[in-house]
């Protein structure tokens, strides 16, 4: 009994002092926060691929409608042009129903719009360079009133702001395992000015830096990976939460928390990436206190 | 054992608190530092147990010129010396066994070995039923006790103690010094600094004077 209790002893009594017992709650925050940032950089890459998957290879051809030309006439003649062209994989003239349907957002139902000259759709999926595509685009623009959309430009400026988003989300992260390492050795130098006493006893009685070292490693690992746990599984609920509502407030172009399967991994090894850090710089900040405090040096 | 030559000290630009002090202590000997208070007897004892650095002179231990001693050295030094302090400094978070086995646990000793020593040891100084008591909850001449053997549970060949009688009733004074008196007849060099005339002359062993900063030989 008496042996078992004197393994478990901590030397250094960072538990009994107030300065640092905030040590594992700080962890959980930096972590709920960390993790929150690194799915924020993940949603936004995601989507970013999504969209460029969407529109790559596509484009919209339509037909104004007008009085003086017959619609129907120049479409049968696009999708003879487009059956004739190697590089068009796939092509479909989107019904009207359809086409409605995709306005209904901005201009409301087909009791609505229905007196509108709606253009016919045509969508257009290609392989290869749209360069190649130059003379089939050329001979479409020669029939009147059709006009060809091509989404990536103005996707292009889209994912410029994504991609500063998913900067910024990383650069959050950055920051805040910053703050968590500065925490652990602010939290190091406090236990460490409270036991100033006992590791002047524990030197003198022949005690190595390593010895006195792992003495506090020891409590940044425990409270640290407790903190840790406790953020991440803290952030993964907000996620599946956020991620359980979004569909209702979701719009294409918005990412949504979906994450994959390796997006997960992360996130589950992110405690223990904080543990690390914690330690090492548990460590660092202990030894130079220690080699800087001696009188010897 | 342990020799100092022309060692001074001051603490940052002050004057010197020591002044050549110089220092022969054979193995195996018994002596006292006698001074008044503020004399430097414990900046003197300091210097014996590297807490701090002397401004000037050279000081041996072990016929290694601690100053040549590597970091990585110095620990293995400090396990061959114990120290008493007057105000104990006892871990106030551990029971008395378990500041007793700190040496110990710090060299790396088996928990068995640790047990039966600690035991044995406290049983030696008459605390063998309290080792479980906390330091607050034990009289100032059993936290003496425990912080006696603490510093001997490593079987020390040097001892140090400042002023270990100085918190405690004459009885219990001239008991601690039965036991330095047992420890010193196993061989263990014995070094302390008191301002007790009354014990100095009862035990009749060296007595180095210090006064001013300035160390007088034994007679």
């Amino acid at each position: 009994m008496q042996e078992d209790a004197s393994k478990t002893i901590d030397l250094l009594p960072f538990d009994y002092s107030g300065q640092v017992r905030l040590l594992p709650w700080i962890m959980a925050a930096m972590m709920y926060l960390g993790a929150l940032s690194l799915a924020a950089f993940f949603a936004t890459h995601s989507a970013l691929q999504s969209w460029h998957q969407d529109v790559r290879g596509t484009v919209i051809i339509q037909v104004m409608v007008n009085a003086e030309n017959d619609t129907e006439k120049r479409v049968k003649k696009i999708v003879e042009t487009l059956t004739q062209t190697q590089f068009v994989t796939e092509f479909t003239v989107v019904e009207e129903e359809d086409s409605i349907k995709l306005l209904e957002p901005w201009f409301g139902g087909k009791e609505l719009v229905g007196d509108l000259p709606i253009p016919k759709l045509i969508d257009v999926k290609y392989e290869g360079d749209k360069a190649g595509l130059q003379p089939l685009f050329d001979r479409i623009n020669e029939i009147p009133d059709v006009l060809i959309t091509d989404h990536q430009p103005w996707l292009e400026d889209l994912a410029v702001f994504a991609r500063t988003v998913q900067a910024i989300a990383f650069w959050s992260f950055l920051v805040i395992m910053g703050v968590g390492g500065l925490t652990v050795i602010l939290s190091t130098r406090a236990g460490l000015s409270i036991n100033q006493d006992i590791i002047s006893m524990l030197y003198l009685m022949g005690a190595e830096d390593e010895y006195i070292s792992k003495q506090v490693e020891g409590y940044t690992l425990r409270h640290s990976l407790t903190g840790g746990v406790s953020g991440v599984l803290t952030a993964v609920m907000t996620i599946l939460f956020l991620d359980y509502f979004s569909p209702q407030v979701n719009d294409f172009f918005l990412p949504t928390l979906q994450l994959n399967f390796y997006h997960w991994i992360v996130l589950a090894v992110l405690p223990f990436v904080g543990l690390a850090i914690a330690i090492f710089t548990a460590r660092l900040s202990i030894l130079y206190r220690l080699i800087s405090e001696d009188p010897y040096r | 054992m342990i020799r100092f030559e022309n060692v001074g000290l001051r603490y940052g630009k002050g004057a010197e608190i020591l002044r050549d002090i110089n220092i022969d202590l054979q193995p195996g000997s018994f002596n006292f530092l006698l001074g008044p208070s503020g004399a430097g007897k414990t900046s003197l004892l300091k210097l014996m147990y590297f807490s701090i650095k002397p401004s000037r002179g050279r000081i041996s231990m072990f016929d290694r010129d601690i100053s040549t001693l590597s970091r990585q050295e110095r620990p293995m030094f400090r396990r061959k010396m114990g120290v008493i302090f007057q105000d104990y400094r006892l871990l106030p978070h551990l029971s008395a066994m378990n500041n007793v086995a700190l040496p110990l646990r710090i060299a790396g000793l088996s928990e068995s070995q640790i047990q039966n020593n600690v035991k044995e040891l406290l049983n030696w100084v008459g605390l063998e039923d309290r080792l479980d008591a906390m330091p607050a909850t034990l009289s100032g001449g059993q936290q003496q006790r425990v912080a006696f053997a603490r510093a001997v549970i490593n079987r020390p060949s040097f001892l140090l103690a400042d002023e270990p009688t100085g918190s405690v009733d004459s009885k219990t004074a001239k008991r601690l010094y039965q036991l330095f008196h047992d420890l010193h007849s196993l061989g263990t060099t014995i070094f302390i600094a008191t301002h007790s005339k009354d014990l100095v002359h009862e035990f009749g062993y060296p007595c180095y004077y210090l006064e001013n900063g300035i160390l007088h030989q034994p007679r």
